[in-house]
């Protein structure tokens, strides 16, 4: 619960999130070129040929941080709102005594558990069957 | 040598990153390392296309990450396999030991 709290936070600090997503790369580029070090290589040489198999840097890094905003914004918005209609339901539930309103109290808890339930059960596409999005491999 | 470019399904890497998290907790780097092991150099999964595939499988939470200290005390971020995770892991394992047969059945019959 702790990890999502956290994950939610990260992604509306933009700059922090963007920084993040950054450090990963380079972090990912600086081993790659250590190994090719080991191998023999100069550090430029290292560098130039991690970097090379990385892909490009700058297209991969927008990639990550629209999929983590989208993540972030729309899950925290949702829950919110089904956070305040289940306070706002109970509220009425339990403070209201006029059979109208309790059903209004009612209807807005159920809603808000459903809508809890839904978005975690969100239905995600079977993805082997995801056409449109492929990941590009090769033999040599 | 002639490179032959294959597309490979998203949901491909998706499973074999799953795949990679069920021994421990693995940085991007140890997990791209890791499946370039497993498949023995007859995939090139391209290291940049990890990232975005983390990313959504994090958001659909089927991994978690956090941040601590690598092998050589560089600040890194750790991914782990969630429980929504390995059940994933088991459903597409599934699905793809089905799709496998059935394109190896079709194979065999032409």
């Amino acid at each position: 619960m702790n990890s999502h709290l956290d994950l939610l936070l990260k992604r509306f600090d933009r700059a922090a999130f963007e920084c993040e997503v950054e450090e990963e790369l380079k972090f990912h580029i600086g081993m790659q070129a250590q190994a090719y070090e080991r191998q023999g290589l100069t550090p430029e040489e290292a560098f130039a040929k991690a970097a090379l198999r990385f892909g490009d840097f700058t297209q991969i890094k927008t990639q990550c941080i629209r999929i983590g905003k989208q993540s972030g914004v729309r899950t925290l918005a949702m829950r919110i709102l089904f956070t305040v209609a289940f306070l706002l339901g109970l509220l009425i539930r339990i403070s209201s005594w006029e059979f109208h309103l309790t059903r209004v109290g009612d209807l807005l808890i159920m809603i808000a558990v459903f809508g809890s339930l839904l978005l975690r059960k969100k239905k995600r596409p079977n993805c082997f069957q995801c056409r449109e999005k492929t990941v590009s491999v090769g033999t040599e | 040598m002639a490179n032959t470019r294959t597309d490979l399904m998203q949901g491909t890497l998706e499973l074999l990153i799953l795949k990679t998290l069920t021994r421990e907790h693995m940085h991007g780097y140890g997990i791209a390392q890791r499946i370039h092991e497993a498949v023995d150099d007859l995939l090139k999964v391209e290291d940049g296309s990890l990232y975005p595939a983390l990313y959504r499988m994090e958001k659909r939470g089927w991994i978690a990450s956090e941040w601590g200290a690598s092998e050589n005390n560089r600040r890194a971020k750790f991914y782990k396999l969630t429980r929504a995770g390995r059940q994933q892991l088991s459903a597409q394992s599934v699905n793809w030991e089905r799709i496998s047969q059935a394109v190896t059945k079709v194979l065999q019959s032409a």
